[in-house]
């Protein structure tokens, strides 16, 4: 055991022993994220309360060190990095679903409670929490909020943001407030709650939530369509929207894509395709479910899909899902590396942004498949490449530049649920405008007047564009003999 | 060097993605909430070591030693990362630079399961210390607590008066199954091995013991013996010749015997033997019984055990079976991946954290109001017996089916 500092025996005298990780192997354990990148905080730290947390932050305004709260530490911007070292905050511990209060259609948890155990236990009550990123089973509801995370069926329910009424936040001197409430409307402005909606840790570090919840559907109805071209996809994607209809999902992969997955899973995908559409509709019962979802496969049909399946029951339903579960794994064994991005543009301009990224590809030489939500715009084209050969880092840069500046282009934006962590911030002022970059730094000054809060994160640094990727930290890695 | 086999399992670490899927599966993790203590942060754990970032330190021995090799991890690890191989590695790696075990770890791994008839001689001890009336002694003087084996010897199963001894016997008539008899539950277990070989013959096999079969090997690999292991598995190699299927009524001896292709990776005969293995109940849901089961009045749960869930991937053959025996009524408990915290010796070598699981596993159990629960492996057997009140029975699930099918009668 190497000596405590004195920063640690602070901090356990808050938490109790078990509780500091500062040991060799437990600080390389608090090191990582979803991403490549790995840097060594000083310490970790697992609270158990507000109060805690709280305590915690005061201790390290006073030794002036960055604090980065995490949950899951699943995110896929590099958001819980400890770049410039400092205090890992976990709240694993705090997992606890408080209350669910079936009254007030709304539950209270802490940050660190799990989403899917959340979705269990309200739906054992008829409830339902829809957000749904891909990680429920393992992010946290404290990330979540951190990061707005979104998931296919935001498209008809909206994204975390739309189901936060109250939070509970300790802000950089350690106070605690407590903003919203069990309410449905709240006109009580500024909205200060939603500022932390989204501001991944830098402005203050969630502890509690209170999410509305909405009645479960009763009923869910899925099919897949196999398109030939792929603007045939996305021209069924806007008939779909405008046709009255809006489905709980509308996943898109594309030719790439359902070739990776095909590869990997063996299921009898169409390898010709362009494009492969996933429909889903939930709904009070499951014959006006089906209606929606034959009209849907009617009109993918009309449109000259080579293939439309509409499952019969739950079996059939889980063997379409299991494409789309199997992309991540899928394009994981292709490559040693993956840059998931996550941009979104206006729905009609989904085929262009397709289109866009092919070029930026064939451009590179780098293998580049989109899937994502193609009903709200959402798509996640994932760069897949060696972080050990460094000119193939310098062109997944520039490709990965080219992405975000054809996203500004057509309309869209860099993230539309992963957060910008330290991925995409060198590109906000192209984003947003240098006047919104400098307003949000002036918010960021009062919220955080020492910078102690996650520093670094969301804001561009300064160090500009070129080099974005290879400037990140990484543990150096090693050939074997 | 220490990381030397984990460095041969270096593309194995490289798969992790670190997308944080496994952590809800990790009973070490779900119990702490501690990265170190899940399989993330292991996996990150082990990979530093072998690129050199980090020293094998106490903490991350601790850290390391205390996954129980579940296999939940891999399970649910959309990339396919096998955390028993990388764990293995690892021990094996410490094991040798550590310069030797303790006397007692030799003796076990060397002398005890290195051959079945000092197994059994060993077995016949315990018998006779718990039916001398010494263990009535033991226990009340207050012996055990003194010696710290309070727990361990509650774990001690209770011996029956005869033993499997494989020489070669056989029982029924038809398809040939090759039964793997195994060290505990040739012994400990004698009357469940002697049920599942009745249970093959009333599901139109004929069961036999091969003589010279060892144990399987498992728990010298675990414990990072992998020489040891090894050896028991060419013994095995040698007996289980031919091509019928080898039955196995212990999930963790199955999930061994599946791996010995990767054990034994230059022998030929290895591969070929791991394909002929199945558990009992995988075995016998893809059968027909003689004649249809008789009624069973139990509420019945089953308990999963993780070289059966995780590490096989069987599931749905047990649930099967039981669902087809007439007054026997199914129930479900909740995290039924979540290990009962036997895993091998690990109620030995980690007596909080086993003793929180099987805490937290008799608490789901109870939960669903089931009269008996049925598992397919003897640690587990052992271990939610042990913390269950004496109402709720726990049987091996051969014996469960050994009831409905009344199979006393066959080949005798």
């Amino acid at each position: 055991m190497p000596m405590s500092t004195p920063l640690a025996s602070e901090l356990r005298r808050i938490v109790g022993d078990g509780w500091v990780h500062d040991a060799p192997s437990e600080i390389i354990a608090y090191s990582y994220d979803g991403t490549f990148q790995q840097k060594r905080p000083d310490l970790a730290v697992s609270p158990a309360s507000t109060e805690q947390v709280a305590e915690i932050v005061k201790i390290a305004a006073k030794h002036d060190v960055p604090i980065i709260a995490r949950g899951a530490s699943s995110g896929l911007a590099g958001g819980t990095i400890a770049e410039r070292g400092g205090i890992i905050l976990s709240l694993a511990r705090m997992d606890r679903i408080l209350e669910i209060d079936t009254g007030n259609v709304c539950a209270v948890v802490q940050a660190g409670a799990i989403t899917l155990q959340l979705q269990e236990a309200v739906e054992k009550l008829g409830l339902f929490y829809p957000p749904d990123p891909a990680s429920s089973r393992q992010s946290t509801l404290g990330g979540n909020v951190a990061c707005n995370s979104g998931g296919p069926r935001c498209l008809k329910y909206g994204v975390t943001r739309d189901y936060v009424t109250g939070l509970t936040v300790v802000l950089a001197s350690g106070e605690v407030v407590r903003l919203g409430g069990k309410l449905t409307k709240n006109a009580t402005g500024p909205q200060l709650l939603q500022l932390f909606v989204g501001c991944e840790g830098t402005l203050g570090i969630v502890t509690e939530a209170i999410l509305k919840l909405v009645p479960l559907p009763k009923a869910r109805v899925t099919a897949a369509a196999a398109f030939p071209q792929l603007t045939q996809a996305s021209e069924a994607v806007s008939r779909i929207m405008a046709s009255g209809i809006l489905p709980c999902t509308l996943e898109l992969m594309d030719g790439t894509t359902i070739n990776v997955v095909e590869d990997f899973l063996k299921a009898g995908l169409p390898r010709d395709a362009q494009a492969l559409l996933l429909l889903e509709q939930d709904g009070a019962d499951e014959a006006s479910a089906r209606k929606d979802v034959e009209s849907m496969a009617e009109i993918c049909r009309e449109l000259g899909a080579s293939s439309v399946q509409v499952a019969r029951d739950a079996a059939e339903r889980d063997a379409l899902w299991a494409a789309r579960r199997a992309v991540s794994p899928a394009l994981g064994r292709l490559r040693p590396n993956k840059l998931g991005e996550d941009i979104v543009v206006p729905k009609s301009q989904v085929p262009a942004m397709i289109a866009e990224v092919g070029e930026i590809a064939a451009r590179y030489g780098l293998p580049i498949p989109v899937f994502g939500h193609a009903g709200d715009g959402n798509l996640h084209p994932n760069i897949l490449f060696d972080l050990r050969n460094p000119e193939e880092v310098h062109k997944v840069e520039l490709a990965a530049r080219d992405i975000f500046r054809a996203a500004i282009r057509l309309g869209g934006t860099l993230s539309g649920e992963h957060g910008i962590g330290t991925l995409k911030r060198e590109f906000m002022e192209e984003a947003q405008g240098s006047a919104a970059v400098e307003l949000a730094r002036a918010i960021k000054r009062v919220f955080d007047p020492r910078g102690i809060l996650n520093p670094g994160k969301l804001y561009p640094t300064g160090g500009g564009v070129e080099g974005f990727l290879a400037n990140l930290p990484v543990l150096a890695g090693y050939t074997p003999g | 060097m220490a990381v030397e086999p984990l460095a041969a399992e270096y593309e194995n670490l490289l798969r992790c993605i670190r997308c944080a899927a496994c952590l809800t599966s990790c009973p070490t993790y779900v119990l702490s909430h501690k990265e170190e203590e899940g399989p993330r942060g292991r996996i990150a754990i082990m990979r530093a070591m072998v690129e050199g970032h980090l020293e094998v330190t106490p903490d991350a021995v601790q850290h390391l030693d205390s996954c129980l090799l579940c296999e939940a991890c891999s399970h649910v690890c959309p990339s396919g990362v096998e955390m028993e191989r990388l764990g293995v590695a690892f021990r094996e790696g410490v094991g040798a630079s550590k310069g030797g075990r303790r006397w007692s770890e030799r003796f076990a791994y060397e002398w005890l399961f290195g051959d079945l008839g000092h197994f059994r001689a060993v077995a016949r001890l315990v018998r006779l210390y718990q039916r001398s009336g010494l263990q009535w002694l033991a226990r009340h003087l207050g012996i055990l607590s003194l010696l710290g084996l309070k727990d361990q010897e509650r774990l001690l199963p209770r011996m029956p008066r005869r033993f499997v001894v494989p020489r070669g016997q056989t029982i029924g008539e038809g398809e040939p199954a090759q039964v793997f008899a195994g060290c505990i539950m040739s012994t400990a277990f004698a009357p469940t091995t002697e049920h599942t070989a009745e249970l093959l013959a009333a599901f139109g096999c004929q069961a036999s013991f091969p003589q010279g079969q060892v144990c399987c090997g498992a728990l010298q690999l675990h414990a990072g013996e992998g020489d040891r292991a090894r050896e028991l598995a060419r013994q095995n190699l040698d007996t289980f010749d031919g091509d019928a299927p080898i039955v196995v009524n212990a999930a963790g001896c199955g999930a061994m015997l599946k791996h010995y292709g990767q054990l034994l990776p230059d022998d030929p005969r290895a591969a070929r033997l791991a394909e002929r293995v199945q558990d009992v109940s995988e075995f016998l849901a893809k059968r027909s019984p003689s004649r249809p089961p008789g009624a069973v009045e139990r509420r019945v749960v089953l308990q999963d055990a993780c070289h059966l869930l995780h590490a096989q991937r069987v599931d749905k053959a047990p649930r099967q079976l039981l669902k087809a025996i007439p007054g026997l009524e199914m129930r479900e408990m909740a995290e039924p991946g979540l290990c009962c915290g036997s895993a091998g010796i690990y109620n030995v070598t980690h007596r909080d954290t086993s003793a929180e699981l099987q805490r937290r596993k008799a608490d789901n159990i109870l939960h669903t109001g089931a009269d008996t629960v049925a598992t397919g492996n003897p640690g587990c057997l052992l271990q939610i017996q042990a913390g269950l009140p004496k109402a709720v029975q726990v049987r091996h699930i051969v014996d469960v089916l050994w009831e409905a099918y009344d199979a006393s009668s066959e080949g005798r």
